[in-house]
């Protein structure tokens, strides 16, 4: 949650700049806010923190409670690598130092994508090895099955084409 | 390369007064820990100041001083991710893969 319940769990600079993964900890002063767009937080839970979206085949949209955007492309380069590339979308900042909370947001966010790039490297080696043929996803994990769904249904419509 | 007066004892840091977030990512990746250690103990108990003084200026023709003062808060802020939580400069478990800021933000 932004911000945090307990401020022991962020680090120091967090707690000084009121900023860190989820963003600036204080809402932007814009109209649109509150109330959200129906379509974000549908359910209205009081402890929502982000909505994350997935358009076929390789964009996604993370819209984050405190008011800014993340985008994510992913672009295959080969069977086992990517460029992946994320753009994080705040409004301007009025002050230096909310010009210094984006940056704490922003570097914050490099720290954890490196983290995350490295079980994607995992997962890759893994596949490529073929050693593991079937890869079992959660109820949970709609958008990844929505992407595997799709994917094969795009593939067997080109085999049924090819094959006439 | 000026400071605003108040944070006038942070210029012996001043090479860490750099304008993009590359160059600053860069500079972590070769410095020691002990380097950033020292900028730290330095430029940690004066953020809190800082950042207060900072609210007092539009990002529309921020003044050289307060440019750098924000430029070398920014450093401090690249930083802390060794200092406070990975006790090495590199992200740990990040293989070999890489993340490069391409396009700067048009504000700054």
């Amino acid at each position: 949650m932004s911000p945090p319940k307990d401020l022991s769990m962020v680090k120091p600079v967090e707690r000084v700049l009121k900023s860190g993964l989820f963003g600036p900890w204080d809402r932007p002063d814009i109209e649109g806010l509150d109330p959200l767009p129906a379509g974000i937080n549908p359910s209205r839970h009081r402890a929502w923190g982000i909505d994350s979206y997935h358009f076929f085949p390789n964009f996604m949209l993370l819209i984050w409670a405190p008011g800014w955007y993340l985008t994510y492309h992913y672009w295959p380069t080969a069977v086992d690598s990517h460029i992946f590339e994320a753009n994080l979308y705040f409004v301007p900042a009025r002050t230096a130092a909310e010009r210094l909370a984006h940056e704490l947001a922003a570097v914050t966010f490099k720290e954890y994508a490196l983290q995350d790039a490295n079980t994607l490297e995992a997962t890759q080696t893994m596949l490529k090895s073929r050693v593991v043929s079937e890869f079992p996803l959660c109820d949970q994990e709609l958008l990844l099955r929505a992407l595997h769904k799709v994917t094969a249904d795009y593939v067997k419509e080109h085999a049924n084409v090819v094959a006439g | 390369m000026s400071l605003p007066a108040e944070f006038a004892e942070l210029e012996p840091f001043s090479g860490w007064v750099l304008a993009t977030e590359r160059e600053r990512y860069a500079k972590r990746l070769a410095s020691s820990m002990d380097e950033m250690q020292t900028f730290y103990n330095a430029a940690f108990p004066l953020l809190a100041a800082a950042n207060k003084y900072l609210e007092r200026f539009g990002m529309d023709n921020l003044p050289e001083a307060e440019r750098n003062l924000l430029l070398l808060m920014m450093s401090l802020v690249t930083v802390s991710f060794p200092i406070e939580v990975w006790k090495q400069a590199r992200v740990p478990d990040s293989g070999a893969a890489y993340l490069d800021l391409v396009s700067e933000p048009r504000v700054l």
